[in-house]
């Protein structure tokens, strides 16, 4: 068992180790795309599946619960809760303390298990702290914030701010196949990339003039993006 | 320090790991056994917990005196000016309209919370609480004088003795002008980071130590629904998302009107402005980036029937155009003003 604290602006630091078999770290860096071409934030450039243009202004969300799968039994699960903000120009999750060995899938959640996803459950920072899903609309935090503008049938531009939050819109993103050799005391680095494009095809296209341009309160809505968010992630 | 990217481990591996990401050139100070007290912020319930410390300026017990008594004592200026000159206390430490020599006016924000802000100014020109006060030497504000200053804080018996307890500077004429700036600015940052602002009836309505009304409770559930839709940018404990919008308040942009856009250049930054805190505001008026509401119902009005649209406006704001209205009932905005009026730290300003 590892246990390490590092808070650098207090200087904390507890090491409290115990014999333990060989790891290694994945180094997972994320970016964020349409269609395969790198996002451009508040650029009217897009179009989806139901042929709504629209542009990006923010993406933040949640991954947690990474778990990286082997042969058998041998499968990894990195218990954790990691904030995108994907402005960021570097986006790298640190998945430390991974036992040695080859694994062929990697997946993860888009969001907070239902134990966690409790106000105040998780440490904010002044980075996540936007985060709150109001306990009057059922508390919580949004997993994911996708927010932007897109032009309506009568060429109106609206904003569009697709949130999903509470426990029955938890994302989880199928696994993706990708080798994953997790060497003694190395840093094995993986690169995903998540389309926002898939966030509303497949499978339920969906359609900012029919379905509507903001889903919090909408519990439709929010299922159709969950369900479309199974697979936003590829690996490059 | 201002990391957006945070790793929460629980279970097996727990591991906390935040850049503060500062090189500070650091001033020789003797060796000495004495050594400043520090000090523990107590950061309440909620609260942002990391990133909130400052690893060049840790605080200590001496280096926040230092910094109150730079804050209120004319000491640092020329013309008679402290920080308390544009940060009254009975207005949660701001003052309603500052009119800048560059011809902006602009409503002051209070210094409530900052230790939990990522940056500072309405345009978010400042990303550092450590040397927010560097600016406050200038003409502008304090017109300090290197000469006149060096001379009243070496023979000021206070601030010779305090300098050495927190900074463990015997002489400030070892430091530079803009080191010794940068030390002041160094301790007025440790006493703000002590201002915390927590004892509204909101919050006392968290701990359960106080009751709302039928209408501050509708005024409630309006700020926290897609109703009033005020949440996602005004977001508890801090009421402020530590991030920017255009929030519709003007349709055209001239001078300060273009917000962040001064800063980033960025013209999807035009028009937009950091997120003020809600806190204290019956402290805080007038409102927006130039105080051009006067009341709170003023405000209510303007997000209920006022939203300009512009091209960079927030996706929030414009979710339901071409309409940019709420449609509140009369009852509705009285109800959510009750409300806002909940955020009030009146102990604060006492």
């Amino acid at each position: 068992m590892v246990f390490i604290t590092i808070v650098s602006c207090t200087k904390t630091q507890t090491i409290v180790e115990q014999p333990a078999a060989p790891k290694g770290n994945l180094n997972v860096q994320i970016s964020h795309e349409i269609d395969g071409k790198a996002l451009i934030f508040d650029s009217m450039l897009y179009h989806n599946k139901a042929n709504n243009f629209y542009s990006i202004s923010r993406v933040n969300y949640y991954i947690s619960n990474v778990k990286l799968w082997g042969n058998g039994n041998n499968n990894y699960l990195f218990d954790s809760i990691m904030f995108i903000d994907a402005s960021l120009k570097s986006i790298i999750l640190n998945v430390s303390s991974v036992p040695v060995g080859n694994y062929q899938f990697i997946s993860f959640n888009i969001g907070i298990d239902a134990a966690r996803n409790i106000h105040n459950a998780i440490p904010n920072s002044p980075e996540n702290i936007s985060m709150l899903w109001p306990d009057v609309m059922g508390g919580g935090y949004h997993f994911l914030k996708l927010e932007g503008k897109y032009l309506d049938s009568l060429n109106n531009e609206k904003g569009i701010a697709i949130h999903i939050g509470l426990n029955s819109s938890l994302v989880y993103q199928n696994p993706i196949i990708k080798d994953i050799n997790i060497a003694e005391s190395k840093t094995t680095n993986l690169s995903l990339a998540m389309n926002l494009n898939e966030w509303f095809a497949n499978p339920y296209t969906f359609n900012f003039d029919k379905d509507g341009n903001y889903t919090m309160g909408d519990s439709t809505a929010m299922n159709h993006i969950k369900n479309n968010g199974n697979d936003v992630f590829y690996a490059k | 320090m201002q990391s957006k990217f945070s790793t929460i481990g629980l279970f097996l591996s727990f591991s906390f790991v935040f850049s503060c990401g500062k090189t500070q050139t650091e001033i020789p100070v003797e060796n000495n056994a004495y050594k400043p007290t520090p000090y523990t912020l107590q950061i309440p319930a909620g609260f942002p917990e990391y990133n909130v410390l400052s690893i060049a300026n840790p605080l200590t017990v001496e280096g926040i005196a230092l910094g109150k008594s730079f804050y209120f004592d004319p000491i640092l200026s020329t013309n008679g000016r402290s920080c308390n000159s544009c940060h009254f206390k009975e207005n949660s430490y701001s003052i309603p309209i500052y009119n800048a020599k560059n011809g902006f006016k602009i409503s002051v924000p209070p210094h409530v919370n900052l230790a939990f802000k990522k940056n500072y100014n309405w345009t978010g020109s400042e990303l550092d609480l450590d040397t927010l006060a560097m600016g406050d030497f200038a003409p502008e504000f304090f017109n300090s004088d290197s000469a006149t200053l060096y001379a009243a804080l070496s023979k000021h018996p206070f601030y010779k003795d305090a300098f050495y307890k927190a900074f463990l500077i015997k002489d400030i004429y070892t430091l530079n002008f803009k080191q010794l700036q940068k030390k002041i600015a160094y301790a007025i940052s440790q006493y703000l980071r002590t201002k915390i602002s927590v004892n509204s009836k909101y919050d006392q309505l968290q701990l359960g130590t106080a009751r709302y009304t039928d209408e501050e409770w509708e005024g409630y559930n309006i700020f926290f629904t897609e109703k009033g839709d005020c949440f996602h940018c005004h977001q508890p404990p801090l009421f402020s998302d530590n991030d920017f919008h255009n929030n519709g308040v003007s349709a055209t942009f001239e001078g300060f009107d273009a917000g962040r856009w001064l800063v980033t250049n960025n013209k999807a930054d035009i028009g937009k402005f950091a997120t003020p805190t809600l806190r204290n505001l019956n402290y805080t008026a007038p409102y927006m980036h130039d105080g051009r509401f006067k009341t709170l119902e003023e405000v209510v009005e303007f997000y209920n029937s006022g939203v300009n649209y512009s091209p960079t406006i927030d996706p929030i704001s414009s979710k339901k155009a071409p309409s940019y209205q709420l449609n509140l009932s009369t009852q509705q905005k009285a109800s959510l003003v009750a409300f806002l009026k909940t955020l009030t730290d009146d102990s604060y300003v006492k």
